[in-house]
This record gives structure tokens, sequence and C-alpha cells, in this order.
């Protein structure tokens, strides 16, 4: 496209302020393109779709410019999940039905059409023609899925105990609460992720392992060629500057 | 009870990837994808208000952390997040996606004339426009939660007769 900017010459954070001012929902936000917002406040807005599935269609979004779901900050989408509650329910009232499908698409390919993120609340009725949302299932192994449990239970229970302690942290001191870490990754870019455990957790698989302690000490060089043969390694290590890990660890005697 | 979700939960019989008091996340015996997790309330429900405003953030928040986890577990190239209600035991699923996986949720567009969605936004509006100012009230809690045991006393009178309110003398037997 003419007057596109050489994206490879600019920072993630040029990237991102050109996406804000090029954002169409950035200019409804602000005001600059008309739309019909069933409801505002400070954090977000919920407009009609203009190109709706069904009567009532709402797009719901915040106000700031996020790609994707888990970049929004924990406060703003607590907030934008318990307005999205009530709003679900008055609309519903509003389009005299007591159904309706709220759809959220993360990456091109499960159907985000815009970089600002957004979900959809679509009142639904019986003969909609929007069978498109049914669920489709499967025939599958059992073997299959008891062979998957074990990576999704310890990833999630790590990441809702990490949001629950935020939570809790937040109440205390009124703090900002960010997303647990191994949220951040961008679907367009998939960048690496900074998943690692808790270091009490981490302590305790180094402990486990001396010969993988006694690498990181003596080696740093050698484990980072470790970790980049080994993702399971490298996503329990995530973000962690080895270095600054072997020397800790050699100073503990 | 004749829920059979109902049952299923309450006797464990399923993949159980998360649990809480309010909430669990399984993977359904017919997945739409691997790696597709189901996450319903344990308490019966069929619509999203049906959940206190606390359980609906945090379903929400569980449907967006089992994205996160899919999308480390299984590299795809982008998830689906989908609460369909109905009239049977509510859920969201979160399905990850890959290019030509043979799925396809989106709609198609209605086009409709500026007049007829000016029409349904008056009765949108004429819904919507409370919606977020409970919260406003609970901002605000009542004064008298505020007061002190110190200062409930030193309302005794000269006479020693006790003038304390006794919806504060109430709230004092509160542990």
């Amino acid at each position: 496209m003419a007057g596109e900017p050489d994206f490879e010459k600019m920072s993630p954070e040029e990237i991102a302020e050109y996406q804000r001012q090029n954002c169409i929902f950035c200019k409804i936000i602000k005001g600059d393109i008309p739309s019909r917002k069933a409801y505002e406040d400070d954090k977000m807005i919920a407009i009609m779709d203009i190109n709706p599935a069904s009567k009532g269609h709402l797009l719901v979004m915040t106000k700031e410019h996020y790609p994707v779901l888990p970049l929004i900050p924990l406060e703003v989408s607590a907030h934008m999940f318990r307005i999205t509650r009530d709003l679900n329910s008055a609309l519903k009232k509003a389009m005299i039905t007591n159904k309706s499908t709220i759809f959220i698409a993360n990456g091109a390919v499960a159907g985000q059409q815009s970089p600002h993120f957004l979900y959809h609340i679509i009142p639904r009725e019986s003969g909609d023609e929007l069978d498109n949302f049914n669920i489709p299932a499967k025939e599958s192994k059992e073997e299959e899925l008891q062979a998957n449990l074990p990576i999704l239970k310890g990833k999630l229970g790590l990441m809702m105990r990490q949001f629950t302690a935020m939570k809790d942290q937040g109440k205390g001191a009124g703090k900002q609460g960010q997303q647990p870490q191994g949220s951040s990754q961008s679907v367009a870019s998939a960048q690496p992720i900074a998943d690692h455990f808790d270091q009490k957790e981490l302590a305790r698989v180094i402990e486990a392992n001396p010969a993988m302690k006694e690498m990181i000490i003596k080696n740093p060089a050698e484990f980072k060629k470790e970790l980049e043969k080994n993702p399971e390694l490298k996503r329990l290590f995530g973000g962690l500057d080895i270095d600054k890990l072997s020397i800790a660890l050699g100073s503990i005697k | 009870m004749d829920c059979a979700t109902c049952e299923k939960i309450k006797d464990k019989k399923a993949l159980i990837v998360y649990e809480d008091d309010n909430l669990i996340a399984i993977m359904p015996s017919k997945p739409a994808a691997t790696g597709h997790i189901k996450i319903l309330p344990k308490q019966h429900a069929t619509k999203l208000e049906d959940l206190t405003p606390e359980m609906a953030e945090n379903i929400f928040f569980l449907a967006n952390f089992a994205s996160s986890t899919v999308f480390d577990a299984f590299r795809p190239h982008g998830t689906n997040i989908i609460l369909n209600e109905s009239d049977s035991h509510l859920s969201i699923d979160v399905i990850p996606r890959k290019e030509n996986d043979g799925m396809n949720f989106l709609w198609k567009p209605k086009s409709m004339a500026p007049p007829v969605l000016d029409e349904i936004f008056a009765k949108i509006k004429d819904k919507t426009f409370t919606v977020g100012k409970k919260d406003e009230m609970k901002a605000a809690p009542p004064k008298e939660v505020e007061v002190k045991p110190e200062e409930i006393k030193s309302e005794k009178t000269a006479d020693g007769e006790e003038k304390t309110n006794y919806l504060i003398k109430h709230l004092q037997r509160i542990p």
C-alpha cells in the first residue's frame, strides 16, 4: 500500500503508535468517526456493529488500544468482563430474547478482523441462521486427551494461582494489576514466552537436578545452548537471565 | 436436579484441567480440536447474569488464561472463546485454531439501513443506560461502617444515657 512506512526500521513502540493513529476504532472512541454507543465509561466502550450478525450486535472494546486480550491490564479486563455481564443482560431485554452469543477471536485465523482487540455480543433467537456458532464435536481417543491433560493442567493451574495472588495483592495495596506471566504473548508476532515458574518452584527443580545445577554454575553458555535445544526447559526458565542465575547459584554454598 | 452436566461435575466424570470453588475447566470427550477446553460454573446456571459479577469476571479470566495455556502448549495460529447461552448448563469453549482446520464460526454480516439501526439503538439505550451505575453505589460504602468503637462510646451523654444508634451497636456485634 502506498504511504505504508517501513516497519522493519521502526521500534515496537513506533509500530504500536502507527497502529493507534491508523486504527478505525481509536478514531471511533475519540469521536472522529460517528458511532452508536450503547455503553461508555472511562475504560471501555460498546458500540453497535453497522453490519451486524443479528439485531443488536454489539462490539465491546477498551478505550486504550491493545492488539490482543492478554495484553489488557488486569483491572481493565476485570471491569470489562463485569460490565459485559450487565450489558449482555440489558441487551437481551432490549431485543426481547433470552439468549446471546459472546464471541472472542484471538488471531486472524480465528476471525480477529481488527488490530484493536474487541469482542462481540450477539443477541440470538431460534431460527436466526447463526448455527455457525455451534461448537463442533469430533470423535477423539481417550488416550490422546489423557496425554495432553498434564501439560494444560500444570500451566493453567499456575496462571490461575498467579492471578489469584495478584488479585489479593491488588486488593491490599490498591496496586495496578498486570497480567500473570505467560499471558503476554502477542498472537501476531508469537514472541518467546516468559512463563517461567515462580522462583520457589524453579529452585526446587534446580535442587532436584544436581547435574543441571552444576552446568548452570560452571558453564552458563553451554546451558543456554541446552535451553535452545529443549523447549520444555526453555519454557521453565522463561525470561530468566542465565548469567545472573549462574552467579546467584554459585554464590550459595 | 435434571441437569446431566451438573451430575457429571458432581461425579467428576471428566478430564479436569482446572477447578476451584466455583469454576471448573475440562477437556471435552468430543473436542472441536486438540487442546479444546470447556469452562463451566459448578453451580447450575444457564445465562451469564445467573453468575455473580465476580464469577462472571473470573469465568472470562479463566477462559483468557486457558487460551494462553493452549497457545503455549499447542502453538495454534489463533483461538476462539465462545459463550453460547442456551437453556442448558452455561459453558465457555476455548478452541485452538489453525489455518485450514475446517472450522468457521464467522457469520454473514447483514446490511441494515441507518434508520433501522437507529430504531434498534433507541431500544438498546433504553435498557443499557443503567449498566455500570450499580457499581458507583457500591464504590461509596455507607458511613456507619467506618465508625470506630471509641467514637461510639463518646456518644454517651452526661446523665449516662446511651444514645448510640442501635444500628451501630448491631454492627459492633458482627465479628
